[in-house]
């Protein structure tokens, strides 16, 4: 999971959460793959961020391994139920 | 309760130490005693107290509260927060008053809860969500009491915490055989809280031993591992805890919709004045990251 500006977006992401306008109307729901088409919805919608499945885009890599293990060190004592294991990747997918 | 539990328990409570509640905060504690209080009187005396009138407005201008134009009125933020946050926020800043610096974060991260709790009571279709956002705003009351009342064994506490990886409340287990929730419960006795109120903060670890509230405490239980896992969280105990899987099966929530659970908060917290710094600039400077 990744966020991503709309700037970065490309067609072939798939949406990992709904996205909502500024009104909370939902734009396109999640599990969407991304057409040129959609991507102007979005702009047209004044939608500026967007998260999606995967880890399409390489960050610099020094300060993003930074805070994913940080992250990691937060939930080292937090055991590995998949509740845990969700709410750690979602955390880490905004992060980076 | 054995001879060492009460003995603890008693230099804990030790009323002199204990922080004192200016009169003023005396007087609106008392008013809101009655539920029918009324809401002109408690609003003219929290407008005298500028540190209180800050607070209550803070809170009901926070993001998570959704309000779409500024609440710039006591009385409007009376009306909204409710007589059990109102408490909540005065016995708070009363424990808080000479501790906050010592406990660093430990305030924040109370707030974070507060609204996160708020939130997913609201999402979840609770009721009582200002007792569970009470509830929240004082989960962790028992670990000022501690740093506060036992100051030796709290530095032991935080070594034990810090060099061996684990919660503070595991540590506290292994140095003086009492743990926050429990000690958060005497006090919350002593100020005679309501039930729902008690059981949060005595069981917000361990929701799934407690009877009566059971959701009300797995819901602040899970604001609590959220809030850490995003790291609002007190500097000496910044370890989400693992998740009671009897408390978060009560809540019935489909484990599809955490991603969603997640961003939401995420997105608020961004939002919100006193939490945004906790995600510190990523990208662009612009970009958050957590
Ligand atoms: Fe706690
Ligand atoms: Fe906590």
């Amino acid at each position: 999971m990744q966020r991503l500006d709309i700037d970065e977006a490309i067609p072939s992401l798939v949406l990992a959460v709904t996205i909502k306008d500024k009104n909370g109307d939902i734009v396109l729901m999640k599990g969407v793959e991304l057409t040129e088409k959609h991507i102007a919805v979005l702009r047209n919608r004044d939608v500026k961020r967007l998260i999606v499945e995967g880890a399409p885009l390489k960050r610099e890599k020094g300060a993003e391994e930074a805070v994913l293990q940080e992250v990691d060190k937060r939930f080292s004592a937090a055991g590995a139920h998949p509740v845990i294991a969700k709410i750690k990747d979602t955390i880490k997918g905004l992060a980076v | 309760m054995n001879p060492t539990d009460a003995h603890i328990k008693d230099r804990l409570l030790n009323i002199k130490d204990l922080p004192t509640i200016p009169a003023v905060h005396g007087r609106i504690l008392k008013l809101i005693e009655d539920v029918n209080y009324s809401i002109e009187e408690v609003s003219r005396l929290i407008e005298r107290d500028q540190v209180l009138s800050t607070k209550v407005l803070k809170l009901v201008n926070s993001p998570f509260y959704g309000l779409h134009s500024e609440v710039a009125a006591v009385r409007r933020a009376v009306v909204l927060l409710g007589g059990n946050l109102i408490r909540g926020v005065i016995l708070s800043t009363a424990l808080f008053g000479g501790m906050g610096e010592k406990l660093p974060g430990l305030w924040d991260h109370s707030y974070c809860c507060s609204m996160v709790a708020g939130f997913l009571a609201r999402r979840f279709g609770l009721a009582s969500v200002e007792e569970i956002m009470t509830g929240a705003l004082l989960h962790d009351i028992g670990k000022i009491l501690i740093k506060q009342q036992l100051k030796e064994a709290a530095v032991e506490i935080e070594n034990v915490a810090r060099s061996g990886g684990v919660l503070m409340i595991e540590a506290e287990r292994q140095v003086i055989h009492i743990t926050h929730d429990k000690v958060g419960l005497w006090l919350a006795e002593k100020w005679n809280l309501p039930d729902i109120i008690k059981n949060i903060i005595a069981y917000h670890h361990t929701p799934g031993r407690c009877g009566t509230h059971l959701k009300a405490a797995a819901t602040v239980h899970f604001s609590d591992i959220i809030a850490k896992g995003i790291g609002v969280s007190y500097s000496d105990d910044p370890l989400a805890p693992a998740l009671d899987e009897k408390g978060w099966a009560s809540l019935g929530v489909d484990e599809g919709d955490i991603v969603d659970i997640v961003v939401e908060i995420v997105d608020l917290i961004q939002t919100d004045k006193m939490l945004s710094k906790y995600l510190s600039g990523g990208r662009g400077g612009e970009q958050k990251s957590i």
